[in-house]
């Protein structure tokens, strides 16, 4: 079985993502349940990140690779043989081993019942600046899916951050909503890196199978929207041009996509549903273009309101801010009411940032493009790591919250 | 206020509003995982400082969204929250309420016997 399952990998790596995710189905498919879970409990570091193999295992899988990690780590730590990185990591997979939260539900008397709500990651990959994709939701059941795919400087330390963005669009989503943050990259870590698109094109083909992976496993009628914030929207235009499935997708503060496209229309894939932008006032790297023209700036794409009465948002950082209209609309899409997105007006970068009769969003795609920056991104970049390096928790900490004999089970299949 | 004091505030604020929407019950804290970094989504570089809770509330014979938002809001403006309720959008009931920088948003559905309260803290650094 373990022998299949070799052969199997090796034929997929060269095959197109529709027949390489149709086949790991069928291999798994094949196999009598308790084989099955055999398989991904002997052999986790391939069946976790396998795209097209059953959500179930592949929780399972990625569950061992954590809790394999952890131990190794804790081992390090008590023997003082940890580097300052190590022990954040394991503090960060501490925090992954522990369930998502609870949630209420009915039982067969239908009476109420409380339920832990168990992590479930389709990929983990817990060395280095580390990566993983995180689902909150039953994707088998779910009616629409949401994929998130963040931005840079993210590595595996901000998974509690991000699953609790993913958590509050899955409220306003809805019942029956599941929620996937797509870190299945690098993301570039610095303003040096960040400038490059050398991660986003390759993060472009793994999106690409994984949304491949989502359709054999998701129902039939389900929707899937895939959202692209920050860096993470040039992540999603780069796949998006090599096909990338989904039914809806949103770019929210995009650094600009590939040169060459110019319209809404050159972006989106055949079959497409909706496909949106947002740009909120004074958001410096939209304006910047530093990775191509914005697409809020195409003369047809649908661009969705930021602010409401009660929460308006400026700059780059807040397309998720809690109440803010972006956030009500990143809900409404997911649930597929278009009908009620509420769209800003066409205005252009130099009407949003006009002060004292000047605008300041020429200037900054200028300096922006300009080699000058690049000292500037490194400085920055060290300011950064330093900052890092300091909020390290103590050897004592981390040991503290590293339980010994937890039963860690994890989900099953 | 830290942002420990901000967390606990909020939870108890919500749980209290939670058991004042649905008589007979109390809300269980769904999500309640510690400070986070609010722009992570753009930009994972930034500091943890906002914490962001989430409490169900809900008797599974009960399906009343409109009722449960409508006493949701009344508790939350009887302890000096400003409320603001949303017309409905095709089953979701949704207000949310400010408070010294402090978000919460109530979310009810049609289709659904439980009620959602999600808050949010003002960013404070620790």
């Amino acid at each position: 079985m373990s022998e299949d399952l070799d052969a199997l990998l090796l034929r997929l790596r060269d095959l197109p993502d529709d027949r390489a995710v149709a086949e790991a189905d069928a291999f798994f498919r094949s196999l009598p349940v308790e084989q099955a879970i055999a398989l991904a409990e002997s052999r986790p570091e391939q069946v976790g990140p396998l795209e097209g193999a059953p959500p179930e295992l592949r929780y399972r899988a990625n569950h061992l690779i954590l809790v394999a990690a952890q131990q190794r780590l804790h081992a390090l730590v008590e023997n003082r043989q940890a580097t300052l990185a190590q022990r954040r990591r394991l503090v960060t997979l501490n925090e992954m081993l522990e369930p998502a939260g609870k949630r209420l539900d009915a039982d067969a008397d239908g009476n109420r019942v409380e339920v832990d709500v168990p992590r479930q990651f389709l990929l983990v990959d817990p060395e280095g600046q580390g990566r993983m994709i995180e689902v909150q939701g039953d994707l088998r059941t779910a009616k629409n899916i949401a994929v998130l795919v963040p931005g840079m400087n993210n590595d595996l330390e901000r998974v509690r951050a991000q699953s609790v963005r993913a958590k509050e669009i899955g409220e306003e989503a809805g019942r029956g909503t599941a929620t996937i943050v797509w870190l299945g990259y690098h993301a570039p870590l610095g303003l040096t890196q960040g400038r490059s698109t050398e991660s986003a094109r390759a993060a472009a083909p793994l999106l690409c199978r994984f949304q491949e992976g989502l359709a054999t496993v998701r129902s039939p009628g389900a929707k899937v929207t895939l959202i692209g914030n920050s860096y993470g929207a040039q992540v999603v235009t780069r796949a998006m041009m090599q096909g990338a499935r989904a039914h809806r997708y949103l770019l929210t503060g995009s650094p600009g996509v590939d040169p060459s496209v110019t319209s809404a229309a050159q972006l989106t894939p055949p079959g497409t549903e909706f496909f949106a932008v947002a740009r909120s006032r004074g958001d410096y790297v939209s304006y910047a273009e530093q990775h191509g023209p914005d697409p809020a700036s195409f003369a047809d794409a649908v661009r969705i309101e930021t602010d409401n009465e009660q929460v308006q948002i400026t700059g780059h950082m807040a397309y998720f801010a809690k109440n803010s209209e972006s956030m009500k609309n990143v809900g409404r899409i997911v649930r597929g009411e278009l009908g009620a997105v509420t769209l800003a007006a066409r205005t252009t970068p130099a009407e949003e940032t006009r002060m004292l009769g000047m605008s300041w969003a020429g200037p900054l795609r200028t300096l922006g493009q300009s080699p000058v920056v690049v000292p500037i991104s490194k400085a920055f970049d060290g300011l950064a790591m330093l900052r890092t390096v300091a909020s390290t928790p103590s050897r004592k900490t981390v040991l503290d919250g590293t339980p010994r004999s937890r039963q860690q089970e994890g989900p099953e299949r | 206020m830290t942002l420990t004091e901000a967390r606990d505030f909020l939870r108890a604020e919500l749980l209290t509003v939670a058991a004042a929407a649905v008589p007979g019950f109390e809300g269980i804290v769904a999500h309640d995982v510690g400070p986070v970094d609010p722009g992570v989504m753009s930009d994972g570089s930034g500091p943890d400082t906002v914490c962001s809770i989430t409490i169900e509330n809900g008797n599974p014979s009960v399906v009343d969204p409109a009722g449960e938002v409508a006493a949701a809001v009344a508790a939350l403006a009887a302890r000096g929250w400003q409320t603001n309720v949303a017309p409905v959008e095709n089953g979701h009931h949704r207000a949310t309420a400010q408070y010294n920088g402090f978000q919460v948003t109530v979310h009810g559905w049609d289709d659904d016997w439980r009620l959602t309260l999600s808050g949010e803290t003002p960013s404070i650094p620790e």
